[in-house]
């Protein structure tokens, strides 16, 4: 019975080996590595309605909160024909290299992340989420999550809140939703361990 | 015969330890939690769901998206972006609580994996933003 069971270990354990070995082999395969090392961007269905996470602006599309706020498909359909407009936004407002943004031409001054948190231009700017979506026929609001490195080394994350309107099939900033932006924002890890972050004020209240 | 599931392996075993060990790569079924799309975190789209957002309890996915973004920035420096990832990583950690082995182990482990793969990675992103 013992000499069966080592049997049976050695089986298990040798699997359990040759699997690693197969895995790793496949990992490190050219093809393989690429195909899930490099991200060149995918077609992500929500609700029916196709978004193109692709380049440019990967990262920002990727940013687009759309499976949690119970969109309906028509609400979906118009995110996904403002997605490459305002992903191309939020690039332009995290200002961290020169890029050609190809943006449609807004009258609107935008305010300035950089120059409301002081921030240097060495300072990286990166997007957390973009949601709270609310959307009607002609516009689109919505709330932008940035972070960076605070002088301290931990993140900081900071909400703004913008309106999009069409304009000649092409969607632009019109305006700022609220006079001020929702600001610096305090997290706390949910029972999961996930980090969930709401304003200071509403933080406060709570 | 008794049955064994998690909650009764946690009982006996002590969920404190257990909870230790916490790793989830913060997708179900395909998408991801947090509700943003495929690859918004550690892992590109293809790889999101076996690579973990969570390690030892710790949220990692900030410090990888921001990593994510770094590459994706024409110009940026891939060492400067690969020392970045560390440095946050070992920072936020503290910041939710980790004990300095636990940052530590989990900082290298990412920062051996970006610069074992992350080569083709930054090459990609940086063709892609300076268009």
């Amino acid at each position: 019975m013992h000499r069966e069971q080592q049997v049976h270990r050695w089986h298990t354990y040798r699997k359990l080996f040759e699997s690693l070995v197969f895995g790793l082999g496949l990992l490190f395969s050219s093809g393989c590595s690429t195909e899930y090392f490099v991200d060149k961007g995918h077609v992500d269905g929500v609700g029916g309605i196709s978004f193109e996470i692709k380049p440019p602006y990967l990262n920002e599309k990727k940013a687009f909160n759309l499976r949690g706020e119970n969109l309906s498909p028509w609400q979906l359909q118009q995110i996904s024909d403002a997605m490459p407009f305002i992903a191309a936004f939020t690039n332009e407002q995290l200002d961290n290299a020169i890029s050609a943004a190809l943006l449609p031409a807004s009258e609107t001054k935008v305010r300035n992340i950089r120059h409301i948190q002081n921030l240097n231009s060495d300072t990286f700017l990166a997007v957390k989420t973009i949601q709270n979506w609310q959307i009607t026929a002609q516009q689109i609001q919505f709330n932008i999550d940035y972070f960076y490195t605070g002088q301290d080394g931990h993140f900081v994350y900071f909400r703004d809140n913008y309106v999009f309107k069409t304009n000649k099939q092409q969607w632009v900033f019109e305006k700022h939703a609220k006079t001020e932006p929702e600001g610096v924002l305090v997290c706390e890890k949910t029972p999961q361990g996930w980090r969930v972050c709401v304003p200071i004020n509403r933080a406060k209240e709570n | 015969m008794q049955e064994c599931n998690i909650e009764l392996t946690r009982q006996v075993q002590g969920g404190g330890f257990w909870d230790f060990l916490k790793f989830d790569s913060g997708t179900t079924n395909g998408a991801r939690e947090d509700g943003n799309a495929l690859g918004a975190g550690c892992g590109t789209a293809k790889s999101d769901a076996f690579v973990p957002d969570m390690l030892f309890g710790i949220d990692v996915s900030q410090a990888c998206f921001q990593h994510d973004q770094s590459y994706s920035t024409c110009g940026f420096s891939r060492l400067t972006a690969d020392t970045n990832l560390s440095n946050n990583i070992l920072n936020d950690c503290n910041a939710q609580g980790g004990n300095a082995l636990t940052c530590n182990v989990i900082a290298s482990l990412y920062s051996v994996s970006v610069s074992l793969f992350g080569a083709s990675a930054f090459k990609q992103a940086q063709a892609e933003s300076c268009h």
